[in-house]
């Protein structure tokens, strides 16, 4: 425990204690509401996803059709030989690692470029927030063009390398919808980030060059730690987003060619909404959802720590 | 309990909500073909066609059903647009009132799934295509329209049934029922280019061996030129276009006779890897391509053969469009080793059992699609599917694939008369088509070959139909 966190506990005992508002119930009871809606609604809707997944139900079908059948939906997924779940958990971690960490990386290094003193700063920074504002399917039509044999980035491949490439193919599918993914998603970062440099305290900085610290020395000293918070909850929110990755993978490729681009959540789509499996839909989903939560937790684990060291 | 661990619940609870509300979209849907016929004369039929004039049917209508409200369900579609035009007429001549509830495709699709899971429906008509209809039947949603046909004091002889082309006729039959009427449909068949044909003297493929050969012939002759064009999208884009190519072959999906799955048959396995290996004679990137995509290629002289859907064929024609605008011939699908097949799909009206209002439903339905409307339907830019149009010498004139859309449905015909289709008439229909498209699209990019591809669907589609 910190100091600063001592004085405001030492101030919320000195306050008066007056009516509900002071009580140590007043913050409970005023997220009770809230709490239940989201609570009640995961809760009915896990419940079902669970019940779902126990049982064998086509789409279309009424609900009087399905037949219980254990856990063999999850078997199915985990040791079937059609099954494609293990390489769509390959694709999801190839494309979750590269998109978070390219991100990130370019993220960081744009919101330390804006940060410095240059003309026109909000200029760049309200350009920066277009790909994240523009439609998904927008973004995923626009790149599918983008991508074409024919296409802008074939030209500047051509143009440079002199090479044209193949971007449909097996090969390079899963790389496009990465490239797409880092180009629509690093200004989150980057805002977040400016927006961290920006209220970070001058002084250590000051005392910093003073003693005579490198500009490499004080990132990595002082800029970094002092972000730390910041950068693992952004890292954690966005982290949420990759796994449940869909709109754009989903209109530029639709999973394809083969399965190349074929995420755990489009797996679960062409089982649910396609071949209307909605038992093995079910199970992927709650396998989806066990992952997201517990690797969640696991960050938020992790952010506690670095929280409490820093 | 502390402060920090009820924070963490609510974190979880968050998240789980958050992971739960990112629902799917819709599915991608076709492009709607363009009008056809634009400039084509006002109905003038409605006035005397033979067997009692459309009036006096009408009037007729009028005093039994006048006042009757319709409620329809509809997906975007540009016969639809020609029937909401007819639709004031009709509401003037019959007293019925009709109201619309018009979607995109994939929402219909997937409304009509939920109706069918609730097992109750408020439409008194639906636009049913193949895939829908075994489970909408099943689901006890959907009345035969035998019973309605055979009623000549229901059915006017104007509406002229028999001339809706026989393989359009079957489409929607399920189990010797037939749920719905017919009024636009597709099949596949060949374009290609006529001048470069010219050009290097080549021939007009009448087999797949030929087809193979001049697209090969075709492949880089020109530099941007690929020998054929043609949609092969993971999912069900591959599903439709491999079907196309399995019964030539003489493979199939499923033994008419005995209902079993009958994939791992060497011809199952030899078509597969046919059209594997077309598309390597097809622009870089078809293994990604979408139908727009596969039109665009071919729109745009980049590739000099095309296997597509006589859906394109406005498109192809349209100078706006097209740069290969009245270049094109067009030609039945080639034959294989087996005979010459294709496909064939489309849209129709059925009737909902549930639906009170059978009889104004059935009214509407036969004076929507009769032949006796067929000139007005076609102005408005309605689909063809009446083989009086396809076949009429002056229309021919103007569209120079009626002929090749002809004679391509003559040969899905002749497939249907063996109990075979590119669509399988079964509830399971949704499951199969996604394993089928799913492994043809790994065998056409090599990450399986054609033989491993077939054997993987037997056993996954002997699954599906519990065998």
């Amino acid at each position: 425990m910190n100091g600063e966190g001592l004085m405001q506990r030492e101030q919320a005992r000195q306050r008066p204690r007056l009516g509900i508002s002071g009580s140590r119930v007043a913050p409970y009871a005023l997220i009770l509401p809230a709490f239940l809606v989201v609570f009640a609604l995961a809760a009915y809707s896990c419940y079902w996803l669970v019940r779902m997944s126990g049982a064998e139900w086509s789409f279309g079908a009424t609900w009087e059709k399905a037949t219980p059948v254990g856990l063999e939906n999850y078997r199915w997924l985990l040791f079937d030989r059609n099954s494609t779940l293990w390489e769509s958990l390959r694709i999801t971690a190839v494309f979750l690692v590269t998109t978070l960490v390219g991100e990130l990386v370019i993220g960081f290094a744009l919101a330390l470029l804006l940060n410095a003193q240059i003309v026109g700063r909000s200029i760049y920074t309200a350009i920066l927030i277009i790909p994240m504002v523009v439609m998904p399917s927008m973004v995923g039509m626009v790149w599918r063009l983008y991508f074409s044999f024919d296409g802008l980035i074939n030209f500047f491949c051509e143009t440079l390398f002199r090479v044209k490439l193949n971007w449909y193919g097996t090969s390079l599918a899963l790389p496009a919808v990465i490239i797409v993914d880092i180009w629509e998603w690093t200004p989150f970062f980057v805002l977040i980030f400016l927006a961290g440099l920006q209220s970070l305290p001058r002084e250590p900085y000051e005392a910093a060059i003073v003693d005579g610290a490198s500009s490499w020395q004080i990132l990595r000293k002082l800029t970094i730690p002092m972000l730390a918070p910041l950068i693992l909850t952004a890292t954690i929110l966005r982290f949420m987003d990759i796994l449940r990755i869909f709109d754009v993978i989903f209109v530029m490729f639709g999973g394809g060619p083969g399965t190349a681009t074929t995420t755990l959540p489009l797996y679960i789509y062409r089982l649910t909404m396609v071949a209307r499996n909605v038992g093995r839909g079910s199970a992927a989903s709650v396998m989806l959802i066990i992952l997201i939560v517990g690797l969640t937790y696991l960050l938020i684990r992790l952010f506690d720590r670095v929280r409490f060291e820093g | 309990m502390n402060r920090r661990s009820l924070g963490k619940i609510l974190v979880l609870c968050v998240l789980v909500s958050v992971v739960l509300s990112c629902s799917p979209a819709a599915a991608p849907t076709p492009v709607p073909p363009k009008p056809e016929t634009a400039a084509a004369p006002q109905a003038t039929a409605a006035s005397e066609p033979a067997g009692g004039s459309v009036e006096a049917w009408a009037q007729d209508i009028k005093a039994k059903l006048g006042g009757t409200e319709l409620k329809i369900a509809a997906a975007t579609h540009p016969s639809i647009e020609a029937f909401k035009k007819m639709t004031p007429r009709f509401e003037e001549l019959t007293g019925i009132k009709v109201s619309w509830d018009e979607m995109e495709e994939g929402a219909l699709g997937q409304k009509l799934a939920m109706e069918a899971t609730s097992g109750t429906t408020g439409y008194d008509l639906i636009m049913n295509c193949p895939e829908y209809t075994p489970s909408l039947a099943d689901a006890g949603l959907l009345e035969p329209l035998d019973a309605f046909l055979g009623d000549a004091a229901k059915t006017p002889e104007w509406f002229d049934y028999k001339d809706i082309l026989a393989s359009y006729r079957d489409m929607l039959s399920y189990q010797d029922k037939h749920y719905g009427v017919p009024f636009a449909g597709e099949t596949v068949f060949l374009f290609y280019r006529k001048d470069l044909f010219e050009k290097y003297g080549a021939k007009v493929p009448a087999t797949l061996d030929e087809l193979k050969e001049t697209a090969a012939f075709f492949n880089g002759k020109e530099p941007g030129l690929s020998g054929v064009s043609l949609r092969t999208r993971l999912g069900w884009e591959a599903t439709y276009m491999w079907s196309v190519f399995i019964f030539p072959f003489g493979g199939r999906m499923v033994d008419p006779q005995t209902g079993k799955a009958d994939l791992a048959n060497p011809a199952t396995a030899q078509s597969l890897q046919y059209m594997a290996d077309l598309v390597k004679l097809a622009p870089t990137g078809t293994e990604s391509y979408s139908f727009p995509e596969a039109w665009d290629a071919f729109m745009q002289g980049k590739t000099a053969m095309m296997v597509e859907a006589n859906a394109a064929a406005p498109e192809v024609e349209n100078p706006d469009k097209s740069v290969v605008a009245g270049k094109v011939g067009y030609a039945p699908m080639p034959a294989g080793p087996a005979g010459a097949f294709s496909g064939v799909w489309g849209w129709g009206f059925a009737m909902t059992k549930p639906s009170q209002k059978k009889d104004a439903g059935y009214a509407f339905l036969v004076y929507m699609t009769s032949k006796a409307m067929q000139q007005e339907y076609l102005a408005n830019g309605g689909i063809v599917s009446r083989e009086s149009a396809l076949g009429d010498p002056q229309q021919q004139a103007k569209y120079p694939y009626y002929q090749a859309t002809l004679d391509t449905l003559k040969e899905a015909a002749d497939l249907q008369a063996k109990g075979l289709g590119v669509v399988l008439m079964m509830p399971e229909w949704s499951q199969i088509s996604e394993v089928l498209g799913t492994e043809a699209a790994k065998a056409i990019v090599g990450s399986a070959t054609a033989q491993q591809a077939c054997e993987s669907m037997q056993e996954q589609v002997a699954d599906i139909l519990k065998q």
